[in-house]
């Protein structure tokens, strides 16, 4: 499977954020990936989780990709050739891809699709997410947060199943 | 050996000489003249009896006597 | 005093048997041995002098002088010859002196036993002689005898020293010495000096003086030596200003050990007051610190717990954009990909398989079934066809093949359960690491609580103190440590100079004492040499008179004409007017015998005759004794040879009013004269004839009878004028004045 990191890392693709949603993000992402802050109330060490996270949050809620021309709403915040996607997430960016287009469209193994097709999920999983982070409930922490989060979409999963 | 007969038969003139510069003399050394006659008078008949017969440790036997009679008198100056 | 009481002779010489009992009647002292020339007048003599001395009595080669009797017929036994002294002195000594004397009675008795020898040499005697022995008995107060202890040989030297023989047992001929010697005799002076110096020392006892002086002065030296050696004052001062010093110092440091130990008890006593109050302060000093550990315990154990609990948060963070979570939340995708592209595996589109296996089948121009696959059939032409569409859609192909795959490993993860197990035991740690971390904050607070109940300041307060005492308390225990090693050396250094002090004023002492000894030592040598001085000074000139007044009695109312000598030319009595004893010029320790003439010019002996020359002897001789009251006999043999008339008169007067017990072997020649055989009547208390039988008649000599065969010498008791049947001569019965005897014949 060192064919799909190694695919996307020859790529000048960037991976793109809201641009509306960037000061909440910085919120929740570490400034420093190398430096560990507060995990509990800064859970994401780098964009990319934050972007993965957003990709698969939208892929569990079933939500369409973000319209619209990329760049209007988007902010690239790393390019695709900085390596910064492994082996495990790009896999995962090339089967979310041939689910979502289908195996028999042209693009399917298109890398620049595939990644556009990330951004999309990101674009609209990303406010869901920020918004489960800011539901500031009582002793909670946004890691708190957002693994409950994530416990109530695979529980969503399992029920759609 | 007891002295019974002696070779110096001037001993009386001996005496008489020894007593009479014995007190002229010994008072000035804190000692009895007699007791200087009686010393002197023992040597001289221990010298007389060695010029004979050698007298066995005659010069500590003499020693003694003098530091006895030392032992026994005081010097004048101590008086 | 001495006394001879009787003379026994056994088998010497010519005696078979003699005993001669001289007189010891002070009113009558002279004892006369009448004998004529040739009877053994110089026999008894040397017999007498053989009894007292020895052999070396004897003249010439003693071992050739024979003492056995001339009639000895020699046997297997030889023979033993014996001289016996019997003799009785008043005991003379220091100890007793006059009006003390304690009369004491000895024998002498020498006795030797003479063997004949083979035949040796012709100048070798045919006799030995063997054991000689002599020894001394003393009478006891019950007339009983015992040995002396002294030895015989050193009585007698004590009593009658072999250097004065002369004084007691005398050659005139030989006495003469001390003139110059006898008429055929010659004489280096030195030798009579000596011979002068000597008699004159030993009698008047002056070399005993000189020899205690000289061990006076030696053992004064000694002691003055000794006293030196002992003294070592300057040292002694020294060491006491060393001492004086060290003893200073340690003082000085005694009293700043006392000081420091006032000082440390001081600070002892403000630290245990200062440690109190800080156990008051903190309840108890060893809580307060326990309390403190535990804190430092907690803090540990607080940042641990966190640290654990970060690396949980972290453990539980990495969970939210693990594989596991994304993999469970793509899971319809995941499925959807799954169910789509399967099934194309499952017909070899995805990916391409066949097309290389077709390709080589058309390369053979045959299908495996056997129809041809070349171009010009339709078959073959549709295959053809088939190939180059699959290779077109070969990458896409292997693309979805590898899509599949992946969802295929990203199924495993579609339930979720790995990330929510894990997500479950980060968060129980997480939930436990709480709990731990609200226990240490609640321990926290607690040790908090009872710290702040201590009074810090307090304690700090406290503490600074205790510290600060503490250090004060060690560097005064280092000063006493150092003054305590310095003290040990001082007080080491302060014994050692103490010891030496006490040795060298022991040795003061001791240099005391030697002085003191030399002092008396001292004391002794000048009373000797004053004693000395006065004994020499005054005893000599009391002698040199003494002398020169018996010289004169003895040379009174003498005119040459009585001196019948032939020595022409000589001095004679008449010519010499003084006579005397006079110190060496040069040496006053030295004496000599000295003659003037009326002009008082020194008259050598060579130059004096020989009848001069005896009476001057014979003067020094009896003026010695007098001078030196010596109380001895004196034996004299040849005393008036070469004298006549009234010398010889007045020589026998003088000797027998001035010697002590004067035993003269004269010849009948001798008392010719009738006032001489009265003046012997007078003075004689013991008379004796010694008559050779050898001179019997029918030798050829005048003695009328031969009592005993064999050539012996006969002692009988006839006086000058007596005669009896052993001493008879011609003529005597015929003579004037002459009388026979009967009785007291001593004959053997």
């Amino acid at each position: 499977m060192n064919t799909f990191r190694a695919t996307f890392a020859g790529r000048s693709d960037g991976l793109v954020l809201p641009s509306a949603d960037k000061e909440k993000i910085d919120t929740y992402v570490a400034k420093q990936s190398r430096i560990r802050g507060d995990v509990e109330s800064v859970p994401f060490p780098r964009q990319v989780d934050f972007w993965a996270f957003s990709i698969c949050a939208a892929l569990a809620m079933n939500l369409p990709p973000k319209d619209g021309v990329i760049s209007r709403w988007g902010t690239r915040f790393i390019y695709a050739y900085q390596g910064i996607l492994d082996e495990n997430l790009s896999a995962l960016l090339a089967v979310i891809a041939a689910a979502r287009m289908g195996h028999d469209h042209p693009d399917v193994d298109n890398p620049a699709r595939i990644i556009e097709l990330a951004n999309r999920l990101a674009g609209s999983g990303c406010p869901v997410v920020l918004q489960k982070l800011s539901e500031d409930t009582l002793r909670t922490t946004p890691l708190d947060r957002v693994i409950s989060f994530a416990r109530s979409l695979q529980d969503r999963d399992r029920f759609n199943e | 050996m007891e002295i019974e007969i002696s070779r110096l038969t001037n001993i009386d003139r001996i005496a008489q000489e020894i007593e009479r510069n014995a007190k002229a003399i010994a008072p000035e050394y804190g000692i009895a003249p007699s007791e200087a006659v009686l010393l002197l008078m023992k040597i001289v008949d221990m010298e007389d009896q060695n010029s004979v017969t050698p007298v066995h440790g005659i010069n500590m036997r003499i020693k003694g006597m003098i530091q006895d009679a030392a032992r026994n008198s005081q010097p004048s100056g101590d008086r | 005093m001495l006394l001879i009481k009787r003379i026994t002779i056994e088998n010497f010489v010519c005696f078979n048997r003699l005993e001669i009992e001289p007189t010891t009647n002070p009113d009558m002292p002279l004892t006369v041995i009448r004998a004529e020339n040739g009877s053994g007048k110089t026999t008894l003599l040397r017999a007498i002098r053989w009894g007292m001395y020895g052999e070396r009595a004897l003249p010439g080669n003693a071992r050739n002088f024979s003492l056995h009797p001339a009639d000895w017929q020699p046997d297997a036994q030889g023979i033993r010859t014996m001289v016996s002294i019997l003799f009785e002195t008043d005991g003379s000594s220091w100890q007793h002196l006059e009006g003390q004397s304690k009369r004491a009675a000895f024998e002498l008795r020498r006795t030797v036993r003479t063997e004949k020898t083979a035949p040796g040499r012709s100048d070798r005697p045919d006799f030995r002689r063997i054991d000689e022995t002599a020894y001394l008995q003393q009478q006891r107060a019950d007339g009983s005898w015992k040995t002396h202890d002294g030895g015989a040989d050193a009585v007698v030297e004590e009593l009658l020293p072999w250097e004065l023989r002369d004084f007691f047992v005398m050659d005139a001929d030989e006495a003469a010495d001390y003139v110059g010697g006898s008429e055929n005799k010659t004489m280096d002076r030195h030798q009579v000096i000596d011979k002068t110096t000597y008699a004159v020392s030993a009698l008047l006892g002056l070399d005993t003086f000189r020899k205690a002086e000289d061990r006076l002065k030696k053992i004064s030296n000694e002691f003055g030596r000794n006293a030196s050696r002992a003294t070592g004052d300057r040292k002694l001062a020294e060491r006491q200003a060393e001492l004086d010093r060290s003893r200073e110092e340690l003082d000085r440091i005694t009293a700043r050990v006392q000081s420091n130990v006032e000082t440390k008890t001081d600070v002892q006593d403000k630290l245990d007051r200062a440690r109190g109050r800080l156990e008051k302060a903190v309840g108890n000093i060893h809580a307060h610190d326990q309390l403190k550990q535990r804190m430092a315990d907690n803090r540990e154990s607080l940042q641990k717990t966190q640290q654990r609990r970060r690396r949980a948060l972290d453990e539980l963070g990495a969970g939210i954009f693990d594989i596991s979570l994304f993999g469970a939340l793509a899971s319809g995708e995941i499925q959807s990909v799954r169910e789509r592209l399967q099934p194309l595996y499952d017909d070899g589109s995805i990916p391409v398989r066949h097309v290389e296996f077709v390709k080589s089948l058309l390369e053979r121009g045959e299908c495996v079934c056997g129809q041809p696959l070349d171009a010009r059939s339709k078959f073959g032409r549709r295959v053809q066809e088939s190939v180059s569409q699959s290779s077109s859609q070969k990458e896409k192909a292997n693309w979805l093949s590898d899509v599949l795959d992946a969802a295929n490993t990203l199924h495993s993860y579609r339930d979720g359960m790995a990330w929510r197990h894990a997500c479950a035991e980060h968060e129980t740690e997480l939930g436990d690491l709480d709990n731990d971390l609200r226990e240490l904050e609640a321990v926290k607070r607690e040790i908090d609580f009872k710290l702040k109940q201590v009074d810090d300041q307090e304690v700090q307060v406290s503490r600074d103190e205790i510290a600060m005492l503490e250090k004060q308390l060690e560097g005064i225990q280092r000063n006493l440590g150092a003054d305590d090693i310095e003290a040990g050396s001082l007080r080491k250094k302060v014994n050692k100079l103490e010891g030496t002090i006490r040795d060298q004023q022991v040795r003061a002492r001791e240099a005391n004492e030697h002085r003191r000894n030399k002092s008396i030592a001292d004391l002794l040598v000048r009373i000797l040499q004053g004693a000395y001085a006065s004994i020499r000074g005054d005893q000599v000139a009391e002698l040199d008179l003494q002398m020169n007044r018996l010289f004169r009695q003895m040379a009174s109312n003498v005119t040459d004409d009585a001196t019948a000598e032939n020595d022409q030319g000589k001095a004679t009595l008449a010519m010499i007017a003084k006579v005397g004893l006079r110190p060496l010029d040069g040496d006053d320790d030295k004496y000599e015998i000295f003659a003037l003439n009326s002009r008082e010019r020194s008259m050598p002996p060579t130059e004096i005759n020989g009848a001069s020359r005896r009476i001057l002897a014979l003067s020094f001789v009896l003026a010695l004794c007098k001078a030196s009251r010596t109380r001895a006999p004196l034996v004299a043999d040849s005393l008036l040879n070469f004298m006549s008339g009234s010398v010889r008169t007045n020589t026998l007067r003088v000797t027998a009013e001035t010697a002590s017990q004067p035993i003269l072997l004269l010849t009948g020649s001798d008392l010719e004269s009738e006032r001489d055989a009265e003046l012997v009547a007078r003075h004689a208390g013991a008379s004796y004839t010694l008559t050779g039988q050898w001179q019997h008649e029918s030798e050829g000599g005048d003695v009328l009878r031969m009592t005993q065969a064999g050539k012996v010498s006969l002692l009988c008791h006839c006086g000058p004028r007596a005669y009896c049947d052993v001493c008879e001569r011609q003529g005597q019965s015929e003579k004037t004045g002459w009388t026979r005897r009967r009785d007291g014949v001593h004959r053997q």
